[in-house]
């Protein structure tokens, strides 16, 4: 008997509209996890080298993992897989919310997708059972319109992934909504589900997943919880009252806050007294906020705001409080110090179904093209975009979202997208892989910009565990490239394991060292401790090697001049300095057993078992 | 008697309160300024039973990730939560008032007023609230 799982994964072709259900085999489950390790391995399996991201052969899946639906703490995401219409590679995005733990009360574990519907569908998932249902009045809908549309359709107890216009519109940007506001936000996988006419897959239903022992898992839980209530982690649970956004001036501090569109420091172009009203308490006075909780989380990080607006333009419900990326990308990095324009716009990238930080980076790209004369005000619809201008802010924003005008056609695809189309812009990039960055400063420390560009999904912050341990240390610390490839492939491989969990890692630290027990009392696998570091290694090489097959090799995905401090930064705690970050991929490639093009060694596939298809695919057997 | 919440390892994560179909979970949350009338004292955020309004389905419980929600009597004392196999209406004792069916959290029960009940057993959860609300005492368990 599989524990830990529903067994069960569903395989739909919405050209033919027909679908399957497959069995998820112990040998599955135990060599990658769940999430994207799951997904990774059946999307190189299934789908064709080279198919185009927009194809019918096209597949897109949507992953829980183990913790899903077990009630362990920290358990509540879910995984999107697909190929990135930024960069044509892999990609795999996450979110919290519900979404996840009900997947598998719906009776799945994961669900892909491929094929190209007719007309707009939705999928519906309800305790084993399948329907593909039409969603001709959904098409066009904001996300969460759409979300109470269905729950009137279908019940209350439904959650749904839901695109919005613009994965509708195949927005590079797009992203997955779920649960009004958690976004399955990078890499363009919204556009995915668009190009398909997939407009929401809905799950419902009562099914419990089997878990090995109960017992044991509560006293897990028990004990995270006596940590963090009485004891030792006391502190982890103060801060989820201010979720992300509580950061916000600390990483200003130490420059690690984006400011005007990266190329200055709060020193330079933002003093801090100008977002006074941004950062906490202050941001949610005046509001009426109430906590959110991803499901069984033990922190509760996430806020709603009921707003009272008496001009009307900010939703009274259904705005959530900004999470720090959206609070940094439109305060310091636009100049902008309006409260209320940054919980608007971050409510129309959710409405909209933007992922936030490339739609924040491209605001702060286009005000640096506008100010340089690469963008005119014709290509701005007449619109007079100056740094710190919340109405011309708010104005752009919407153009985005309406796809209005020149507007529409140069910035709803994001930075990338918009230099290349333009011919020129491309100084005032901040991406890797042509993925813009979080608003944590890669040229805080190389680390950021080596994991960034050796990841198979680039540029991303939460796939930098060793770039973000690093944030706030001194110069040497931070710059040092020497001697700690090995410590990046560790937390790398735990970083793969950990997401694939579906565990949250925002602020998990009270269960870091418990994160294979918890999976030993849910499933009952064991694994010795070379094994562990090979269930990580493993799906990083999976999702590597699904890249190597298009043909991918190390320098593809490209910095930008920016990103690596070209032009240096004038003040701040990077001032003068240009990365060159050669060394550190070097010593990484060799502890993660990649040669120094990113290729795996065949005896790399072999020592980590399970990669018989890559083995064939790479190396000819 | 109702479901009671022990707080020494209640995190607040709302589960029990997203599961409670009669909205008898309240929040408390200091940071939000969230009081629930009744509710013991905590530094952080938690939930709360409010005992009027609880009517013992239980489906709370198994959402419980640090299972901490158990069933008590009037005087506080714990109680053994019971458990059923099967529960049926029986026609001819039931006078069709309808309060089973108004009170049955997963709408298993069907009838028209002032005919008998009748329970649809592929939906019914077996959680007995309308075994304690029946006037008539007409449902009946084992
Ligand atoms: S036992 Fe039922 S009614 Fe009582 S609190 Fe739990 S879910 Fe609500
Ligand atoms: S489900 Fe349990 S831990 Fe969560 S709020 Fe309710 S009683 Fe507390
Ligand atoms: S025992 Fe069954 S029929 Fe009665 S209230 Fe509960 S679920 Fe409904």
């Amino acid at each position: 008997m599989l524990y830990g799982y529903m067994g069960k994964l569903l395989f739909v072709d919405l050209s033919t509209g027909t679908w399957e259900v497959r069995p998820l085999s112990e040998e599955l489950a135990r060599n990658f996890i769940g999430g994207y390790g799951i997904g990774a391995k059946i999307l190189y399996d299934e789908m064709p080298a080279h198919t185009d991201v927009f194809a019918p052969e096209s597949m897109l899946g949507f992953m829980s993992g183990p913790m899903s639906a077990s009630r362990a703490f920290f358990g509540g995401r879910y995984m999107v897989v697909s190929k990135s219409p930024v960069t044509g590679m892999w990609n795999d995005a996450n979110s919290g919310g519900y979404f996840g733990a009900q997947l598998r009360h719906s009776g799945f574990d994961g669900v892909f997708v491929k094929g190209i519907s007719e007309k707009p569908v939705y999928l519906y998932l309800n305790n084993g059972e399948v329907e593909i249902r039409d969603a001709s009045h959904l098409w066009g809908k904001r996300t969460m319109e759409v979300e109470a549309i269905l729950r009137d359709e279908v019940g209350k107890d439904m959650n749904a992934a839901i695109i919005g216009p613009a994965g509708e519109n195949l927005s590079h940007m797009a992203c997955v909504m779920n649960d009004e506001h958690r976004a399955a936000g990078r890499g363009g996988t919204g556009a995915v589900m668009g190009s398909k006419k997939l407009k929401a897959v809905v799950v419902r239903g009562d099914q419990e997943v089997p878990i090995y022992n109960k017992e044991k898992l509560v006293a897990l839980n028990r004990q995270v919880a006596d940590d963090m209530l009485h004891g030792s982690n006391k502190e982890v649970r103060d801060w989820g009252n201010w979720g992300t956004p509580g950061q916000m001036k600390a990483m200003l501090l130490i420059d690690d806050a984006g400011v005007k569109n990266w190329s200055s420091t709060y020193e330079g172009a933002y003093p801090l007294e100008k977002g006074d009203a941004i950062y906490e308490p202050a941001y949610e006075q005046g509001y009426k906020a109430k906590r959110y909780i991803c499901h069984c989380c033990p922190l509760g990080c996430g806020a709603t705001y009921e707003i009272n607006d008496p001009k009307g333009k900010l939703p009274k419900k259904g705005a959530s409080r900004p999470e720090y990326e959206s609070q940094a990308g439109l305060s310091s990095n636009v100049l902008n110090s309006d409260r209320d324009t940054v919980v608007y716009i971050n409510y129309l990238t959710n409405e909209y179904g933007f992922d936030a930080i490339a739609f924040i980076n491209t605001l702060s790209w286009a005000l640096e093209c506008y100010e340089k004369g690469v963008l005119t005000r014709e290509q701005l619809n007449g619109i007079d975009l100056r740094w710190g201008d919340p109405q011309a802010l708010q104005a752009v924003a919407e153009a985005m979202c309406n796809y209005e005008g020149e507007i529409g056609r140069i910035l709803t695809h994001g930075t990338q997208y918009a230099a290349d189309l333009l011919g020129k812009g491309h100084e005032y990039l901040f991406t890797i892989g042509g993925i813009e960055s979080a608003l944590h400063d890669p040229r805080n420390s190389p680390w950021y910009l080596i994991e960034g560009a050796i990841e198979p999904t680039p540029g991303r912050h939460m796939k930098s565990p060793l770039g973000g341990s690093l944030r706030g240390k001194d110069k040497e610390t931070r710059y040092n490239q020497r001697g700690l490839g090995f410590t990046a492939a560790k937390l790398k491989s735990e970083n793969m394991f950990s997401e694939c969990c579906c565990y949250c890692h925002m602020y998990d630290s009270p269960i870091a060292g418990l994160k294979w027990d918890y999976l030993e009392a849910i499933t009952g696998f064991t694994y010795t401790p070379m094994e562990r570091h090979m269930v990580g290694m493993r799906i990083f090489h999976m999702r590597n090697a699904f890249n190597v097959r298009e043909g991918w090799k190390r320098g593809d995905f490209k910095f930008s001049d920016k990103i690596i401090g070209k032009p240096p930064l004038e003040t701040g705690a990077n001032a003068g300095v240009t990365h060159n970050v050669d060394q550190g991929i070097d010593t990484f490639y060799e502890a993660m057993w990649l040669d120094m093009d990113g290729k795996p060694y065949k005896e790399t596939l072999e020592w980590l078992g399970g990669m018989d298809e890559v083995i064939a695919d790479l190396y000819g057997e | 008697m109702a479901y009671q919440i022990n707080v020494q390892y209640c995190v607040g994560c709302q589960a029990c309160y997203r599961a409670c179909p009669f909205g008898a979970v309240e929040l408390v949350d200091p940071h939000y300024q969230q009081v629930a009338e009744g509710a013991p004292v905590t530094d952080s955020h938690s939930c709360y039973i409010n005992p009027k309004k609880c009517k013992e389905c239980g489906f709370c419980v198994i959402e419980c990730p640090v299972d901490v929600i158990s069933l008590v009597d009037e005087n506080g004392a714990p109680k053994e939560r019971p458990h059923y196999n099967r529960i049926w209406i029986e026609e001819a004792e039931c006078i069709g008032c309808t309060k089973c069916a108004r009170n049955c959290p997963v709408d298993a029960i069907s009838g028209e007023k002032k005919n008998p009940f009748h329970i649809d057993e592929s939906k019914c959860r077996r959680c007995g609230v309308c075994l304690n609300d029946c006037p008539k005492n007409a449902v009946h368990a084992e």
